[in-house]
């Protein structure tokens, strides 16, 4: 595989600066920075109830943050319109962590569905780029005409990814991609991750608790600690930290070398 | 062009082509992605049409602003397109990246959906059709069984009840609906008497309104309106509550952990309306005649002792015939809902449409039953 690692100088696509979210009195981030280059591949790591999936509503424009601000692609998202908001959002693409796929549509009309809303594209055009979408999240053709319930687990992340990847996103945002799925599966989703990034050349921003994907499927990890990104650094740079919530997390897993 | 892009926030041009017949160029321009295409795919051959057949095309790119998967499938179906004239397309002056994208999508190869599994024909339509009644009044059978064969055990052996669900039932399906059964069957007491009154003033019979409010209100109003408000109310609730957790799954944990949903979940609704509707039948019979002794005596000027000596003198048996109905309603409303939620299958649209439809069935099979009683009360003279 044509594993390339993103240039330096590469420019940054998500900056995070001095933000803080806060629930009532509870303080989840507090002053927390995080700069993602474009073409990297990044996974958002840390323990139960650190934040992680605030986090990723509030990069995904879902749920603003308390404080704080947040560029993606170079825009400040603080002061969007509704219509600049969209046509941010439409640069996005987001997998669930269930894959929150349309129960009452098939898979290829929930992959059809952002093509429809937001392109003039013709049908016959529609349904073939929908259904390179399916083929390359690597599922079956005959996949195309099922229902949700119909799929397995695996099935249905790797539909949800076709989702998320219909209209050609510049930032994938996957919530737990490979929870879920067996050892084999997810090595294979965590190759096709990294396929679509050298191909499609989108960042990639995902959350993630599989110590594998960690060590070998992504090119930075953000360690999320004490409110903010205590770490971001490659895995096996931060498995040699002292911090103690690092040696924490990566002693108290059995690695699978 | 039946519909815009849902957004023009960023300045964008649409993908474009421009044929140079003396250089043998095909200009492409503007953006070539999913949003910037839609135009062009619509008229890929009127664009194509003045290209001579047998032409060597070469493709300008210079002015592609940007490319994304949807702008190379629309290139390599103009090459396709072309190679269908005999003529070629050199797409030799793409980026580089562009030219992965091009190789992404040939990689990939055939494109074209699946035909979509083929329909029925109209003869099988109707064979499936009659075959999912007959499953679906089997499945109703069964249902009905199993919670017969699993109340009566317990009816005898009533301290195995589940005693805490069937109160907080009863207090959502009873206490919950009184002002609003009580603020209809008044109103409907009102309305009877009024009508009933004008013409019955024109034969100075009025002194009977009492009785004919009575009638009507005891033997069929109060229990019907009762049930049908609470077929709405509270039947559709059963069906959605039991309908998500099909769906989430907590209908099989609780069989997994050797517990019957039918007794966890379906008995104690089920003897829970069956108590309630009768209370609220009684408390809606109560309302339907004091609108109606209200307007009586309010508007036709009844005197209020004659009014009450008229009702009391009435037979009992309207009373009972109108509590007989209530405990049935309850038994088929609260089993319609709580069958309706089991029979969701993984889909929150299933749920939509249980919740739908166990409404519907059970105001359907409240009145079809009200009316079996009509026939069978006045075969027994009662």
């Amino acid at each position: 595989m044509n594993h390339h690692v993103p240039a330096q100088d590469a420019p940054p696509v998500i900056e995070v600066h001095d933000l803080s979210n806060r629930f009532g009195s509870k303080t989840v981030h507090e002053n927390l920075d995080l700069c993602i280059t474009k073409g990297s591949v990044i996974a958002l790591v840390g323990g139960s109830g650190t934040g992680k999936t605030v986090l990723l509503n509030n990069l995904v424009l879902l749920r603003p943050p308390t404080t704080g601000s947040i560029r993606l692609l170079g825009q400040d998202t603080a002061n969007l319109s509704y219509a600049e908001r969209q046509a941010l959002q439409l640069r996005l693409g987001l997998m669930f962590q269930m894959g929150a796929l349309f129960t009452s549509l098939s898979v290829l009309e929930n992959v059809c569905l952002p093509l429809i809303e937001h392109t003039d594209l013709p049908k016959p055009v529609r349904e073939e780029l929908a259904m390179l979408k399916i083929r390359l999240a690597g599922l079956p053709a005959d996949a195309a005409h099922k229902r949700p319930n119909e799929l397995s687990g695996g099935m249905i992340k790797r539909a949800a990814l076709a989702r998320a990847l219909a209209l050609d996103p510049e930032i994938l945002f996957l919530d737990e991609p490979t929870s879920g799925l067996d050892p084999v599966g997810a090595r294979a989703f965590d190759a096709l991750v990294n396929e679509l990034r050298d191909l499609l050349g989108i960042t990639v921003f995902q959350i993630t608790h599989d110590l594998d994907s960690i060590l070998h499927g992504v090119d930075k990890v953000a360690f999320l600690a004490r409110k903010r990104v205590l770490a971001f650094a490659p895995a096996h740079e931060l498995m040699q930290s002292t911090e103690p919530e690092l040696v924490e997390y990566f002693n108290t897993r059995p690695t699978q070398e | 062009m039946h519909r815009k892009p849902s957004t023009a926030a960023v300045t964008r041009s649409p993908a474009q082509l421009a044929w140079q017949a003396e250089s043998g160029v095909l200009q492409a321009m503007g953006d070539w992605d999913a949003r910037g295409g839609g135009e062009l795919a619509e008229r890929l051959e009127k664009w194509l049409a003045p290209i001579p057949a047998g032409q060597r095309v070469r493709l300008d790119s210079q002015r592609i602003s940007r490319m994304d998967t949807a702008g190379a499938l629309l290139l390599l179906q103009i090459r396709d397109l072309l190679q269908a004239r005999g003529a070629t397309l050199d797409l030799s002056s793409l980026l580089d990246d562009q030219h992965e994208l091009i190789e992404l999508v040939q990689r990939v190869g055939e494109l074209t959906p699946p035909s979509e599994p083929p329909r029925l024909n109209p003869l099988q339509a109707v064979g499936k059709t009659t075959l999912d009644i007959v499953a679906n009044a089997y499945d109703t059978l069964v249902f009905l069984g199993e919670v017969v064969t699993r109340t009566l055990p317990l009816i005898l052996q009533p301290w195995r009840l589940r005693w805490r669900e069937i109160i907080n039932e009863i207090q959502a399906a009873g206490s919950r609906s009184v002002p609003i059964v009580a603020l209809l069957t008044f109103l409907i007491g009102v309305v009877i008497a009024y009508q009933s009154g004008v013409t019955m003033q024109q034969y100075g019979a009025t002194v009977f309104l009492p009785d004919m409010i009575g009638i009507i209100t005891l033997r069929e109003m109060a229990p019907l309106i009762t049930a049908i408000v609470v077929a709405g109310r509270t039947g559709s609730s059963y069906a959605a509550a039991i309908g998500t957790m099909k769906v989430t799954q907590e209908v099989d944990a609780l069989r997994s952990l050797a517990i019957s949903p039918i007794e966890m979940l379906v008995i104690p609704r089920v003897l829970a309306l069956a108590v309630a509707l009768p209370l609220l039948t009684v408390m809606a019979m109560a309302m339907g005649l004091y609108g109606g002794v209200l307007i009586a005596y309010e508007i036709f000027g009844l005197d209020l002792n004659v009014a009450m000596n008229r009702l009391g003198a009435l037979p009992h048996s309207h009373f009972w015939v109108g509590m007989v109905k209530a405990p049935v309603f309850a038994l088929v409303i609260a089993m319609i809902g709580c069958h309706e939620g089991m029979k969701v299958r993984g889909s929150a649209a299933d749920v939509g449409r249980s919740t739908t439809s166990s409404v519907v069935q059970a105001i359907f099979w409240v009145i079809v039953i009200d009316a079996i009683f009509a026939v069978m009360f006045s075969k027994l003279g009662l």
